[in-house]
């Protein structure tokens, strides 16, 4: 074969532009956090080590250390809690916040970060904060750009992070996450109102007069699906605060041997009110009625995350159950 | 290190002075040494291991020849860093400006350095481009993670494709590019030769176990026949020592035959998976190459279930219902 003549074929290596599919659609980066970072700070200042130093020196300001752990997944069985793999190695007097500069945090992870710091900062936003990782660490760039929607407004990012501070020969202390508390109780709101939970005429006049809609859940003791809806969706926080602006929700055991009143007052067993007025027979199923207990949708079967809960709730308060089965609007 | 007090007004002067002393430093994060292995071809050779933080990512070799007017590069190492160090070593070698670059196939270690070159041709086969462009972010990921700091700046830089010529001519010098696949899917090897030179990428593997994540083998060792017949005089394998014979070729082969042949045996005869990672006497030749019992075992999960699968769907073992 005649040679080839290479220079034909000579086109300059491109670059990967695929930078904007790395952020989430409210703009926080999402995946591939250790990369380089921009050379402007989302929000707050650039600093460099020297511009550190001096500031440590000079404002004492809150040093936040936001490098990524693994974090136990169990919630509910033993409780929240950091598994660091090494021991971290950070600033003197920082306070390590791990995961807090991830594309998108869970309420849980929300309350963390914000209630330590407004702790941090004793509530006053003009407080210097300094946030930082590693180098080419995007979960600081995140971190800065929560605080500042979050109205601190004395920000400074530092990107060079532990590794360019031990670059310019500085010492490194050992650092412990920060401890990781469960959300305060005064916050949780049930899901369900049980006081009206076998007084349906009650219920019914409570809806018309605060112009609710009401939802009953029906379900059993041993029913798995109920269970984890219970434990993984229903006590979802933000979901919760939805629904009450909506709804007045109700939770009905079918097998419940117990006296019910129906909606015209009258005295049944709750399993006539299953069978008869609502014709349920599997679990879990959710009944959606409006305020003159006129059915509006049922949707039987495990709804498996706070996200798909609300989907749901929207779905029904948009009455998109007129267009399009719930199957093919639960995927868009 | 003394812990340095932030009240001292002295602080700002001494950042100054460590701050120099440092970026000094930096020129050395990697001592690469060009071993001339013919006139005007140089290797730098990489460790023997795994990706570490010690290690800095550099367990990979790379190379340059020197051509009539220009440098012809063959990969770039695994960072940004490790690149514009090889740049400075060639700029300490010769006069000749780089021309361009050759990636032989997608592995982190092969082609991260290619920011220092963005300034020349980067040129790979076709489906190395395309695996790059599917995996290359996170084959940055993954050595972020492991090496950390020293991956510092390192973004990737897709090649273009090579044409489908099997001979180019660049900065003076015809190289033969054998276009195969065994180890990785898209497989470039690099024959100079005027110098005598293969450069034979990843294909071969001497006094270093051989890696098998995407490999298929017994394209792999049809490959290796094909390398076996080219007249070089020089072999640079893209891990462990430069040779002057088919040594190199040879140990690759019998690693991967043996591999192969002897967890096939052990799919046949029903032995389960967690049973294979104790490698069996007969490998005894490879145990002491480095990093074998983890290559090895590596291999077991990479190879040992397709082997298995095929194993019950031919009837040579019966899976046994769980009771």
């Amino acid at each position: 074969m005649k040679p080839g003549v290479l220079l034909g074929l000579l086109i300059l290596a491109t670059t990967v532009q695929a930078d904007a599919s790395f952020f989430n659609s409210a703009g926080y980066r999402d995946k591939h956090y250790r990369r380089p970072t921009p050379s402007e700070a989302p929000a707050g200042r650039l600093i460099n080590t020297l511009e550190l130093a001096a500031l440590i020196a000079e404002a004492a300001p809150v040093l936040i250390d936001v490098q990524a752990i693994t974090v136990r997944p169990e919630v509910e069985e033993f409780g929240l809690s950091w598994l660091p793999n090494s021991q971290r190695m950070h600033i003197e007097g920082s306070t390590w916040l791990p995961n807090v500069g991830y594309g998108e945090l869970d309420q849980r992870m929300t309350h963390f970060f914000r209630s330590n710091l407004e702790s941090l900062s004793g509530g006053d936003p003009n407080r210097a904060l300094v946030f930082y990782c590693v180098v080419d660490c995007w979960m600081s760039w995140n971190a800065i750009r929560r605080a500042d929607a979050w109205g601190y407004q004395n920000l400074y990012w530092y990107p060079a992070g532990t590794d360019g501070w031990v670059d310019a020969g500085f010492p490194l202390v050992a650092g412990d996450p920060a401890p990781l508390a469960p959300l305060p109780e005064v916050e949780q709101r049930e899901f369900f109102q049980d006081i009206h939970r076998l007084d349906l005429a009650a219920l019914g006049r409570d809806a018309a007069q605060q112009d609710k809609k009401v939802l009953l859940f029906f379900e059993t003791e041993h029913c798995q699906f109920c269970l984890r809806m219970r434990r993984s969706v229903l006590n979802d926080r933000d979901l919760i605060t939805r629904l009450h602006d909506d709804y007045i929700a109700v939770a009905i055991d079918i097998e419940s041997q117990a006296t019910a009143r129906d909606l015209a007052g009258n005295a049944v067993p709750v399993r006539d009110l299953v069978a008869r007025d609502y014709r349920v027979v599997g679990t879990p199923t959710m009944v959606f009625l409006d305020a003159d207990f006129d059915l509006l949708h049922r949707h039987s079967g495990l709804i498996a995350t706070p996200r798909e809960m609300r989907r749901l709730l929207e779905f029904v308060s948009t009455r998109a159950y007129e267009e399009e089965p719930w199957r093919t609007f639960k995927r868009r | 290190m003394h812990r340095i007090s932030w009240t001292d007004r002295t602080a700002s002067v001494l950042v100054a002075w460590l701050l120099i002393c440092r970026v000094a430093a930096a020129d050395q994060v990697f001592d690469l040494q060009p071993k001339e292995v013919a006139d005007g071809v140089f290797v730098l050779e990489g460790e023997l291991e795994h990706f570490s933080f010690r290690n800095r990512g550099n367990i990979v070799n790379t190379g340059f020849i020197v051509g009539d007017d220009g440098v012809i590069v063959i990969d770039t190492g695994p960072s940004r860093l490790y690149g514009e160090a090889m740049r400075q070593v060639i700029a300490e070698t010769t006069d000749k400006p780089v021309a361009t670059v050759l990636i032989t196939h997608l592995h982190p270690d092969h082609f991260l350095g290619n920011q220092a070159f963005s300034d020349v041709p980067i040129l790979a086969l076709p489906g190395t481009v395309k695996g790059i462009e599917e995996q290359g972010e996170l084959f940055n990921d993954a050595m972020y993670r492991m090496v950390g700091t020293w991956m510092k700046g390192t973004e990737v830089r897709v090649p273009a494709a090579l044409g489908s010529e099997s001979r180019i001519v660049v900065a003076g010098r015809e190289l033969e590019l054998l276009n195969l696949a065994g180890h990785s899917g898209s497989d470039l090897a690099v024959f100079d030769q005027k110098s005598g030179v293969l450069f034979a990428g990843d294909l071969v593997f001497y006094q270093r176990t051989p890696t098998t994540p995407q490999a298929n083998v017994s394209r792999w060792l049809d490959d290796l026949a094909v390398l076996h017949k080219v007249p070089f005089r020089v072999l640079v394998p893209g891990h462990g020592p430069t040779v002057n014979d088919r040594r190199g070729i040879e140990q690759t082969a019998l690693y991967l035959d043996w591999l192969t042949t002897n967890l096939r045996g052990l799919a046949e005869s029903g032995v389960s998976m967690a049973e294979a990672l104790e490698p069996a006497p007969s490998g005894a030749a490879f145990f002491s190459i480095p990093v074998f019992l983890e290559e090895y075992q590596r291999s077991v999960a990479h190879l040992f279930p397709a082997m298995e699968r095929e194993s019950i769907s031919r009837g040579l073992v019966v899976q046994q219902a769980d009771e």
